[in-house]
């Protein structure tokens, strides 16, 4: 269990991603002490990846969050669950051998198992043993299958068991979904210039903007 | 006349256990009101006193939570579990609520202004809550007594499992609990409930639909129960 | 062979082995036949109370290994041996105990008033702690009690500030061993007007409790929900949770990253006053297998969980039970089912009752019907005077003491001044899966070096 971050800025030529991401991580370090990491696109359309099984003010300090610049990303601190506690089980997860899909996940699905022995079946190889990495597996595999980002996310409302609020990225894409029990929470943000998404309200940035829970069973994607 | 306090309290440098002590100390009437709060949680929490405490800003989760008798206004937005089993005195949120507003929420008011989350008055056992906004899903689940009005719509499965207490939508509802119906609500219950917004700020929507219990889950399958186990 | 039908069928039975004929099967047994039966009949699962009926690995596959040459026993009538237990001791008051066991959370409800009352009025003579239950705070259950653990439940039944306030720790349950991962069951029988008001539901309602807190739904909200109820306690009485006994390694860890200042861990055969029947013999982990578990994982977390007791529960029987537990890694122990026992379940008075049930002193487990013949599982007002608060209430302290002092004298003959020096390494092991599930070597397999 955990806390969650991102960040969508309207302009693709990005904003201070790494400040606005970590500034929200800080915010959230009471959710969990067992790892942090943050997903980074670039207005070029790489995606960075880096995490640790440290908090989040050692993961900024070792990347110079603060002088990052992006168009969008995600954040994560990782109160682990069923697995150990390391940087490879930190999040965000990427998809095996896809690393531009990256997701960051709170809550704990409870057929993993069955889906990573289908996703197994196709060729994927996983690298942990995490619920989490499943669900970068999936969407990719959706990806991969031509199928619309926001179809997928629709689609794991219903396949994905368990409790789940997640937000996924692509180097052009950023999804969310929340689980029908609406068990987990998240924020959403919203302004002209920027989206943010979090756990809790009060990891949002600043003050004065309407904001609202992402429902039960919702998915919203956000695109380039 | 006894003295009333009024004063603001810059909580920059307190901790939250300092905040909630001095909060702790007020004399029935006195009022507060806190500054640079930064929405930190559990703020004005195991209160009994009837003080006046104002939030400048937004508050964390569980803001007047496990409290009896104090009034508490947040000029901002509040978290999940705000008013949480509140037995008396009031919750007023100028803003959005997140999950969980006033659940198992016993006596006293809450009044939200903008919309709540998932599971608005989860485990209610009494009191009054007023949302000018929309609830999320599972909102009064379980609800076992008091009056829930939501000006706006309402969520997946309203009312799911409640056994006692009222709930009044002015906007849709995207689902019926189990064991919930719905009726449009009588003339008098439309005056009474505008006037009741109108009371707290709140413009009423044009019409309600009021949402019972069909008391159908009050009995685990009683026939077949009698004939013993 | 005969050519025709009759030849080969009586060929047949003449092989068939001529005892069986009267020998119940032993996968359809007599008891599964019957409860095959009654689903058939109901429509439904079966509900029942007690707790779990069937043989499970039990601590009777351990024994203590006293002291002899290589160690010192310590003399039994006279030499001290402490028993002082501490609770919560990072919280500004932890619960300080005389005796390592305490008495576990049951509800006003599923009890009668009289039996909460008693079972505070024993605790407190032997200075330990009774738990209330599902069914809020009884105040003369806070009058007999000195020390009185509140329960936080999904139900949030007569949960109140003040009431929270007047504990002396609280305990937030996640789960009972009976039935982990379900919510509580009071049937209307015993949802008496008192029972009603004070869990604000109409009387006689099949009350069905939730599983899941409506405030929180995972460990990162859990932390939030902890310090929550610190400040409303201003950090002065140990915040504890309480799991049944699962995926224990993982909650347990949970519970300590979330804030808990001590553990409470209900076993398998944990008692229940009303439970899904299945759930209580299928769901969970046996209590001597958990423990184990439990410790490690506690062990395993570094300084996060420095100070964080471990109280361990779920079908305590006697001292030796409560010494072995000891010795596996709790800090302390609760009872529930042998406390009632103490007031007199299953007793061999009002037999008639018993027999009305459909049961006999004993084998009864109709906790759930509201009809316990003794008094103390009920909300009838002349069956609860059957229960004599006083005589109630000392044969619970007797039962306390009397555990204890089982405990002292396996801890003194191992050659120890505290119940709390028993470990591991003074315990074999009788089989070899209990043997596997603790870790502890077989007896006679001990090695000479």
């Amino acid at each position: 269990m955990c806390g969650i971050a991102a960040v969508w800025y309207a302009d693709p030529a990005g904003g201070p991603l790494g400040a606005d991401l970590s500034r929200m991580l800080g915010r959230l370090a009471h959710r969990g002490h067992d790892g942090s990491g943050v997903g980074l696109a670039s207005p070029e359309g790489l995606v960075e990846v880096h995490k640790t099984a440290e908090g989040p003010a050692e993961l900024a300090a070792e990347h110079a969050l603060e002088t990052r610049t992006g168009s969008h990303g995600v954040g994560h601190v990782r109160m682990a669950t069923e697995t150990a506690v390391d940087a490879a089980r930190a999040h965000p997860f990427t998809a095996p051998g896809h690393p531009e899909v990256c997701v960051v996940h709170n809550g704990h699905v409870t057929n993993a198992e069955q889906l990573r022995f289908a996703l197994e079946r196709r060729g994927v190889h996983f690298s942990t043993d995490n619920d989490s990495e499943v669900i970068a597996a999936y969407i990719d595999a959706g990806l991969s299958d031509g199928h619309p980002l926001e179809d997928i996310l629709r689609r794991s409302i219903d396949e994905l068991d368990g409790t789940f609020s997640y937000v996924v990225m692509t180097p052009e894409a950023l999804g969310v979904a929340r689980d029908r029990f609406a068990a987990k929470s998240l924020m959403v943000a919203e302004t002209d210039d920027w989206t943010a998404i979090c756990s809790e309200g009060r990891g949002l940035p600043g003050t004065g903007w309407r904001r609202r829970e992402v429902g039960a069973g919702e998915v919203r994607t956000w695109r380039r | 006349m006894a003295t009333v306090t009024e004063r603001d309290i810059d909580c920059a440098d307190l901790s939250t256990r300092e905040i909630n002590t001095l909060l702790r100390g007020l004399a029935d009437g006195d009022q507060v009101r806190l500054t640079n709060l930064d929405a930190r949680h559990n703020i004005a929490v195991g209160l009994h006193g009837k003080v006046q405490i104002t939030i400048d800003g937004d508050a964390g989760y569980y803001v007047a939570g496990l409290c009896d008798g104090p009034d508490v206004v947040v000029t901002g937005h509040a978290g999940n579990g705000a008013a949480e089993n509140l037995q008396s005195g009031s919750l007023t949120v100028a803003g959005d609520v997140g999950a969980g507003l006033a659940a198992t929420m016993r006596g006293g008011r809450a009044v939200v202004a903008g919309s709540t989350g998932a599971r608005a008055g989860v485990l209610m056992k009494g009191g009054d809550v007023l949302v000018g906004g929309s609830v999320g899903a599972f909102s009064c689940f379980m609800m076992q007594r008091g009056r829930m009005v939501i000006c706006g719509d309402a969520g997946e499965h309203l009312g799911d499992s409640l056994y006692e207490g009222k709930i009044y939508v002015g906007g849709e509802i995207a689902s019926l609990g189990a064991d919930a119906q719905a009726a449009p609500a009588t003339a008098e219950e439309e005056a009474e409930l505008r006037a009741h917004c109108e009371a707290h700020g709140i413009t009423p929507p044009p019409s309600f639909t009021a949402v019972t219990s069909m008391r159908t889950l009050y009995s685990f399958d009683a026939g077949a129960w009698k004939s013993g186990d | 062979m005969s050519s025709t039908n009759g030849t080969i069928q009586s060929a047949a039975l003449a092989l068939e082995d001529p005892t069986l004929g009267t020998q119940p099967n032993p996968l359809f047994s007599p008891a599964v036949i019957a409860d095959i039966q009654e689903k058939a009949h109901l429509g439904r699962y079966r509900l029942r109370g007690f707790g779990a009926r069937r043989e499970l690995p039990s601590l009777d596959d351990l024994t203590v290994i006293p002291a002899g040459l290589s160690r010192m026993a310590l003399e039994g009538y006279r030499e001290h041996c402490s028993a002082k237990t501490v609770i919560g001791t990072r919280a500004e008051v932890p619960l300080t105990l005389d005796i390592p066991i305490g008495i576990a959370g049951m509800s006003y409800g599923a009890l009668s008033a009289t039996a909460k009352t008693a079972l505070g009025l024993g605790a407190t003579a032997v200075g330990t702690f009774t738990t209330t239950g599902d069914g809020g705070m009884l105040d003369a259950e806070r009058e007999a009690s000195k020390q009185l653990v509140y329960q936080c439940l999904p139900s949030r039944y007569g949960f109140t500030v003040q009431d929270l306030q007047r504990a002396d720790a609280v305990e937030i349950v996640v789960g009972q061993g009976a039935k982990p991962g379900t919510g509580g069951l009071l049937l209307g029988a015993k949802v008496s007007g008192e029972v009603a008001e004070a869990r604000t539901l109409p009387p006689g309602v099949d009350q069905r409790s939730p599983v899941r807190h409506p405030d929180w739904l995972g460990p990162d909200d859990l932390v939030i929900k902890i310090e929550e109820l610190r400040e409303a306690t201003q950090g002065r009485i140990p915040i504890m949770v309480k799991l049944g006994a699962a995926r224990v390694v993982d909650d347990v860890r949970l519970a300590v990253k979330s804030g808990a200042d001590a553990v409470v861990l209900d076993g398998m055969e944990g008692g229940t006053a009303a439970s899904p029947e299945m759930l209580m013999d299928h769901t969970g982990i046996p209590t001597m297998a958990a423990v184990v578990e439990a410790r490690r994982a506690l062990d395993s977390m570094g300084e996060v969980s420095e100070g964080v007791q471990l109280v361990v529960s779920g079908g305590i029987r006697h001292g030796v039970d409560v010494a072995k537990l000891l010795a596996l890694g709790a800090d302390a122990v609760t009872i529930g089912t042998a406390a009632l026992i103490a007031l007199n379940c299953n007793k061999p008075v009002f037999a008639e009752d018993y027999a009305a049930l459909g049961t006999a002193p004993g084998a009864c487990h109709h906790c759930h019907t509201g009809r316990c013949p003794v008094g103390v599982a009920t909300q009838d007002p002349e069956l609860e005077g059957r229960l004599d608060l006083e005589q109630a209430a000392t044969r619970t302290k007797h039962l306390l003491q009397a555990l204890t002092m089982e405990v002292q004298m396996l801890a003194r003959a191992c050659g120890k001044s505290s119940v709390h020096h028993l470990s591991p390494e003074d315990l074999r092991a009788l089989s070899p899966s209990a043997s596997a599930m603790t870790g502890i070597p077989l007896a006679g397999t001990a090695i000479p070096t």
